[in-house]
């Protein structure tokens, strides 16, 4: 009775550090992008196109994580 | 909440939203439930509305087609142009990238497509199936190998999956590095587009949950998941966009692999 709902709480402490994890490492990239295109706005277009690609790669490995998280809770 | 209606509203969301992401031998035909053969799936069905939408299309563009495009004409030159300026060219150049424009832009739109019509009522994600953006993977896999053949015939290969100048000891140590990274970047795209449609639809139905487990209290949550809906869209052009960005960006790494 108490392993389903202790694998449960589990899931979900795992799901959101994970929520934690990507959303530092999302914060902090877009932070480096804002203060460069800051710097130097002409170079916009370049940094954003890197920034997404780099927040797609963060949010991938964060939803493997999620994913396997949903499937255990 | 009364018994009953709370279990109406719970197979109604169920049905509605859960069933929406995920594969279901269920189809979703209102005041009907249809159980369909166990191997033809709902998503089988949603890539052919998806085909059957494309061809619509095509015809319609093609229709529409003269010396300065107009009405859907104009709208698909824009996404052509965009995948062709933004995506290709600027990742693989003009020459190499020009044979290419095709496949990426059926792979844009395709996806695109997908993701936008698991949005509507009564529809299922096809891009939310795993098997679905295996397969999107699978094909890329094999377009990227045809390419290095066919720039650079069988020794396009060495080039491909070694990098140059390293010592003849190593070469087997490094193809078979490359050969992993190669494939498990496929897997990678497969699991990213599939997470992103299935993560939106289960927030949206955790949301819609929330209704059926609350009652009226929670019927914030549903203007939340109207916003939700909304995001998804964004989502949806934003998936799409990164599929064919991380595709062409990795096809150029075998074509051109002094870059």
């Amino acid at each position: 009775m108490i392993l389903p709902l202790a694998i449960q709480g589990t899931a979900a402490l795992g799901a959101s550090i994970t929520v934690i994890g990507a959303s530092l490492g999302i914060g902090l990239l877009w932070m480096a992008g804002m203060q460069s295109m800051a710097r130097q706005p002409e170079l916009q277009s370049q940094i954003q196109k890197v920034m997404i690609v780099g927040a797609a790669f963060i949010e991938g490995a964060a939803l493997f994580a999620i994913v396997v998280c949903y499937l255990k809770g | 909440m009364e018994q009953e209606s709370q279990e109406a509203v719970q197979m109604f969301i169920n049905h509605h939203a859960l069933h929406h992401a995920g594969s279901s031998s269920a189809w979703n035909v209102p005041f009907f439930r249809v159980d369909a053969l166990e191997w033809f799936r709902y998503d089988a069905v949603m890539l052919g509305v998806i085909v059957l939408a494309l061809l619509g299309l095509a015809v319609a563009v093609r229709r529409s087609r003269g010396e300065v495009p107009k009405g859907i004409a104009a709208v698909a030159e824009m996404f052509v142009v965009f995948v062709r300026d933004s995506i290709v060219y600027e990742n693989m150049g003009r020459e190499v990238g020009r044979r290419y424009v095709s496949f990426f832009c059926t792979l844009f739109i395709f996806i695109l497509c997908g993701n936008l019509l698991g949005l509507v009522p009564l529809f299922s994600t096809a891009t939310g199936c795993v098997s679905v953006t295996a397969g999107l993977a699978t094909v890329f896999v094999f377009v990227a190998l045809g390419a290095v053949a066919r720039e650079h015939g069988l020794a396009g290969f060495k080039g491909a999956f070694v990098p140059q100048g390293l010592p003849v000891w190593m070469t087997p140590l490094m193809a078979g590095m490359e050969a992993v990274g190669f494939f498990s970047r496929a897997v990678t795209l497969a699991v990213r587009l599939f997470c992103n449609m299935l993560a939106g639809h289960i927030v949206i139905y955790a949301l819609l949950g929330m209704v059926v487990i609350l009652g009226w209290v929670a019927l914030p949550f549903l203007a939340m998941s109207v916003v939700m809906w909304f995001f998804e869209i964004f989502v949806a052009f934003l998936q799409a966009y990164i599929f064919t960005l991380l595709c062409a960006i990795s096809l150029n790494m075998m074509v051109n692999p002094e870059h």
